[in-house]
This record gives C-alpha cells, structure tokens and sequence, in this order.
C-alpha cells in the first residue's frame, strides 16, 4: 500500500511498516496506532479504509490532529437504576485543573519537516558560534568522540548541510 | 566543560552558573569581564555583555546574544588550534 510516497508492504505489521517513515521509530508507531485507535497487530492489509484515511491525515499533518474521544463507560444521562432511592447531591468541589501533559504526537514532525528543523538546529549552532557548530562545519564528531576511529562516519555525516541516510 | 545537553542534569538544580559581581557595571560601561568560568550557563541577565573567556591559554571575547541563552560560556571560546600541514624544512 503507498502511503504519502512511501510504500507499506502488506504482510508486515502496521506498528513495523509505519517505522519506514524518516522519523517514526519502534517507540513512536505503537503510539500512533494507539491514538489513531488502530490494534497494534494489525496488519498493513487489514485496515479498513476509513483507518487508512485517518492514518494519512495524522501523517500529513500531526500538528493539526484531535485526541480521540475518550471511550465513555456509561451514559451520563441515564437514569439511576432504582428510582425510589434519591440521588445524593454532592457540594460541588472545585479541583485545580489537570496540568496538559505535553503529548509528542501533537507536534511530531515527519521526512521533509524533520529534516528541515533539524538542518536548522545545526544552523543555529553554527551561526551563534558554538564548539558544536564549529565540528559541524568541519565535519568532525561533534558529541567528544575521538576523531582517529570516529571520524569516518562524522566526515560522512556532519556537515551543515547535514547527510540523512 | 561538555556542551549544553539536556536530561544531564536534575531540573531541580537549576542551571548551572557562577555569579559576576561586576554584571551591573560591565552592562553600564560595556567592559569586558574576564572569566575562567567557562562551564557557567548563560543567563538572560547576560545578555549584551561582552565576557574574555578562558581558553586554556588567552582570553578570547564573546559577546552575548538572545540566542546563546541557555548555552555555556565555554562553548563559545575554542580551545583548538585548527590543523594545519606545515612542511618540514630538514628532510
């Protein structure tokens, strides 16, 4: 199945096939399964259309997505069982509000988004004249690695304009 | 000194930082304050201050931006010579 340019082969798990995606991980597919109310051993194949619909439109804007509902256990308007029993009028109390948990899926950024920050992380570090910016430039290991085995892969990687592979 | 990461340390430390008797006056007259604390976290009372900060052998000066809030003095003065191939005159 193609999925915003990339393709989801259809035998594989979706939690696994979502992990194609630049920026999308073990621990991050779950998480959107979860929220986009997917089981997590669904296959690639076995999503029904309007789960692939909702799938697209989480991956081509995270930042624009709702919360699911949450699933209520009962109606709150129905009527108590018993009728003959009084329903008890709790004094109202007033609860702080819950702090909002800042959720990683609300402003996940994907591929080209990504990508795009990230180059301008590094431009930012180099422009206010960080050590970091300055390994980025010269394209040296940037976190104190050592440079006789390291090196390689930094020479290979690190740069301003900063390799994706 | 490392550079400035986050989840090093506890968020109930607080930044790291050395105090600088002579902020207020350095700020009024624009004079350098020279410093060895190279592992002091930028504060955003420090903007618009030029520091010397340490490099292990001279006093190399930064002047402090909205940006490099948060980063540390040190990141900001090199401690490299950058390398050079200089050809040896007796072979």
């Amino acid at each position: 199945m193609h999925l915003l340019g990339r393709n989801l082969l259809d035998h594989k798990p979706v939690r696994i096939a979502l992990t194609n995606f630049f920026g999308i991980g073990h621990s991050l597919a779950p998480r959107i399964l979860a929220r986009l109310q997917i089981h997590h051993t669904c296959k690639v194949s076995e999503l029904t259309e309007p789960q692939i619909t909702a799938l697209s439109a989480y991956l081509s804007s995270p930042v624009s997505s709702t919360h699911p509902d949450p699933t209520p256990l009962a109606v709150p308007a129905l009527p108590p069982r018993c009728q003959t029993l009084r329903r008890i009028e709790l004094p109202q109390v007033q609860t702080a509000p819950k702090p909002i948990r800042r959720d990683v899926l609300d402003d996940l950024k994907i591929e080209t988004d990504l990508k795009r920050s990230m180059l301008g992380d590094i431009q930012r570090l180099r422009e206010i004249g960080t050590y970091r910016g300055r390994r980025h430039a010269a394209g040296l290991p940037v976190r104190g690695q050592s440079t006789h085995a390291a090196g390689r892969t930094a020479k290979k990687l690190n740069r301003l304009d900063r390799r994706f592979n | 000194m490392r550079p400035t990461t986050t989840l090093l340390r506890s968020a109930w430390k607080g930044p790291f930082f050395v105090a600088f008797p002579s902020l207020q006056s350095a700020l009024r007259d624009n004079t350098p304050i020279f410093t060895k604390a190279r592992a002091c976290t930028i504060l955003p009372n420090h903007i618009g201050v030029r520091f010397m900060v340490h490099n292990g052998r001279d006093y190399l000066p930064v002047t402090v931006t909205e940006e490099m809030v948060g980063h540390k003095l040190g990141e900001f003065s090199a401690t490299r010579k950058r390398f050079s191939y200089r050809q040896t005159k007796n072979k």
